[in-house]
């Protein structure tokens, strides 16, 4: 018997990022764990309803990632303006940061922290050191995503952060030199 | 879709890769294309070691693990080089939209091990002609 190979599921991706705006859309699906974390949990739904928007447990995880995109974002942008023959090599990732943040920036209440913070980055004077340090940081971020994904209630806002660590990942793979 | 649902999906997409790639090896030359050889080979090695793996994450709750299907149709032409990699490319991008799937409706170990899957998933979309996205496995 033939069989068309691995399927994809028909999600836009403004669908994920809409239904990513945690609790504080209209209805979210989460994912109930075990008390040993081995995420045999099935899926349960919460509305907004029964549960506050101020309550919504993924708002600290979508602060908490949006501090560190912007935190990256501004080490783009002093890189770029000490080096600025630096700056077409990274148009990409910075694009990617940009999408990233709009991603980010409905989820996050306007009075929850989400701002870097106050460890200014500091570019060093080479290009190649200057590309190194903004790679390390970079790294840093897709590690925190992932293990922001992990931590995330809602299924979708999980699959939103892991595909942003995804994306750095290659961003990182196809890294300027 | 529960847990056991989307590892079984995912275990599903493993079993088709596999064949594809296999599919895509025998096309390809060892000799003539030694590079894009080696690429299909490790590649077709990470797939069997992903489908063993998912294999063991379905069977430890408990339920038979999906088998494979005896054939499957390669989503696209495998005539030469440039067709094997778009060909692999097709089946690199499903399985990262089928691992976001999975990062989804698992949580815990299952969701820390499809995480690692999908990061994988989504560079390997680059070894066979991928450009990098905004969000890997999304729309």
């Amino acid at each position: 018997m033939h069989v068309s190979p691995v399927t994809p599921p028909a999600l836009s991706r403004r669908a994920v990022i809409i239904a990513a705006g945690l609790g504080l859309s209209a209805t979210g699906c989460r994912i109930t764990r075990d008390a040993d974390g081995t995420g045999d949990g099935a899926p349960s739904t919460s509305s907004a309803t029964s549960s506050p928007p101020d309550l919504e447990p993924d708002v600290g995880v979508a602060s908490e990632a949006l501090a560190q995109v912007r935190g990256l974002r501004e080490a783009l942008t002093a890189t770029t303006t000490r080096l600025p023959d630096l700056a077409s090599g990274l148009t990409v990732v910075s694009a990617m940061h940009a999408a990233h943040e709009a991603s980010l920036v409905d989820a996050v209440p306007t009075q929850a922290p989400s701002t870097p913070g106050t460890r200014a980055y500091t570019v060093p004077r080479g290009r190649t050191a200057a590309l190194a340090r903004l790679a390390a940081a970079e790294k840093r971020l897709h590690t925190s995503l992932d293990a922001l994904a992990l931590r995330a209630e809602s299924g979708d806002f999980a699959r939103l952060l892991a595909s942003m660590g995804a994306g750095v990942g290659q961003q990182l793979a196809r890294w300027p030199q | 879709m529960t847990p056991l649902e989307a590892l079984q999906k995912a275990l599903a997409g493993e079993h088709a890769a596999m064949y594809v790639f296999g599919v895509l090896g025998a096309q390809a030359s060892g000799s003539r294309q030694p590079a894009l050889f080696r690429e299909l080979d490790s590649t077709y090695a990470i797939h069997r070691a992903a489908r063993d793996e998912l294999t063991v994450l379905v069977s430890a709750k408990g339920a038979d693990p999906v088998a494979a299907e005896v054939s499957y149709d390669p989503p696209g032409r495998f005539g030469n080089a440039a067709q094997i990699r778009a060909t692999a490319l097709v089946v690199e991008q499903r399985l990262t939209k089928v691992y976001a799937e999975l990062v989804a409706n698992t949580s815990g170990k299952d969701r820390s091990w499809a995480i690692g899957a999908l990061d994988s998933s989504a560079l390997r979309e680059l070894d066979f002609g991928g450009v990098p996205t905004d969000f890997p496995g999304l729309g």
